[in-house]
């Protein structure tokens, strides 16, 4: 099939609109530095190819994080790379030295812990909570996810409270 | 706690990336590629169909027992029936650029679902075709003064152990399923 020029227009868009944040799904998904960089070009060809269908009745955002995800989401099924049994919200591994998180919000050790927490989450909460990760609003990750929003902002809501048991509070909250 | 889960998306918004170039040419080799490797997984499974038919196509030919010759034909049907169901089951298999861009739950219950399907159906599909040919040849190159039962039992127990551990791997992904969210209606995209 030979691309048309809308196709690689709306590419271009979407691949400098969330270039960095495919990454980081990739980065979400899979622990092994080769195969992260094979799930990135992946993604970028589903991407590609899938943009021959889009026809503006959704965002483009919506749109390629569904797209993002689910090729995602096949990568760790059909290549079966559970190195750790994938758990729920509530069953995941907390993060560790709540001190050190406190004290550097920005460290990359925290991006790291963070990382490492959601590659144990089953689908759909990894997603959910990426996506969350990513400023997209509840109601958004509903119709990408295809639940309610309701539901959405209840499974964030529970991150939120495993995540804070590893935080301080600060006074002025 | 607001301010420490805004923290919390900083950090994973600032975490480095490798660089990504965008590369139009190289998408479009990588697709070709794609289908390369789908192409040759097709020729793979038609060479070992083709061994197994070329196998006891010299057995119809070099048995003159009716039997074996009718074992041997049914074995051959059997093999281009289940090639045939691989070929399709392979094609259903591609997720298309429509099929990725619906909801990630929609999108993985059907991925969980196929795969399910898959393997509750090996009996059906993979097995059950070659057991009558198998039987009939087992019987044929066996003496004629005996059953062959030890030949059948072993035939049987391989069968038996290859569907048994399809339908356990079945019965994970169902319950893999049945843990999923219900579905809702959620905006379409087509």
């Amino acid at each position: 099939m030979k691309p048309s020029s809308r196709q690689e227009q709306l590419y271009a868009e979407a691949a400098a609109r969330f270039g960095p944040a495919l990454q980081r799904i990739a980065h979400a998904t899979e622990a092994d530095h080769d195969r992260q960089r094979d799930l990135v070009q992946d993604i970028h060809l589903e991407l590609w190819r899938s943009l021959a269908l889009f026809d503006g009745r959704s965002s483009l955002s919506t749109w390629v994080w569904r797209v993002a995800h689910n090729t995602a989401a096949n990568h760790v099924v059909s290549a079966k790379r559970r190195n750790v049994p994938l758990v729920s919200l509530d069953d995941a591994t907390p993060m560790n030295d709540p001190s050190d998180i406190v004290a550097d919000f920005e460290a990359q050790e925290t991006s790291q812990r963070l990382t490492a927490l959601i590659r144990q989450l089953a689908l759909p909460d990894r997603q959910i909570i990426t996506l969350y990760l990513e400023g997209v609003s509840a109601a958004e990750i509903g119709l990408i996810i295809g639940m309610e929003p309701a539901t959405i902002a209840s499974r964030i809501s529970r991150f939120k409270s495993r995540a804070a048991r590893q935080f301080k509070e600060k006074t002025h909250d | 706690m607001t301010e420490q889960f805004e923290a919390l998306q900083k950090a994973w918004q600032a975490a480095p990336e490798e660089p990504f170039v965008l590369d139009l040419a190289n998408l479009q080799k990588k697709a070709a590629g794609f289908e390369r490797t789908i192409r040759n997984r097709n020729l793979r499974e038609l060479a070992a169909a083709a061994v197994v038919i070329a196998v006891f196509s010299g057995y119809f030919v070099a048995f003159p027992d009716l039997l074996a010759r009718v074992g041997s034909a049914l074995i051959i049907l059997g093999t281009m029936f289940v090639v045939g169901v691989l070929y399709v089951q392979g094609k259903e298999g591609e997720a298309s650029g429509a099929e990725l861009a619906e909801t990630c739950l929609a999108a993985h219950r059907r991925m969980l679902q196929r795969q399910r399907d898959l393997l509750a159906g090996v009996w059906l599909w993979y097995l059950l075709p070659l057991v009558p040919g198998l039987t009939v040849f087992t019987f044929a190159t066996n003496p004629v003064d005996g059953i062959p039962l030890l030949q059948l039992a072993l035939n049987a127990l391989v069968f038996i152990g290859i569907g048994w551990f399809n339908a356990r791997g079945a019965r994970k992904l169902q319950q893999e399923l049945d843990s999923l969210p219900l579905p809702t209606q959620i905006q379409t995209l087509f």
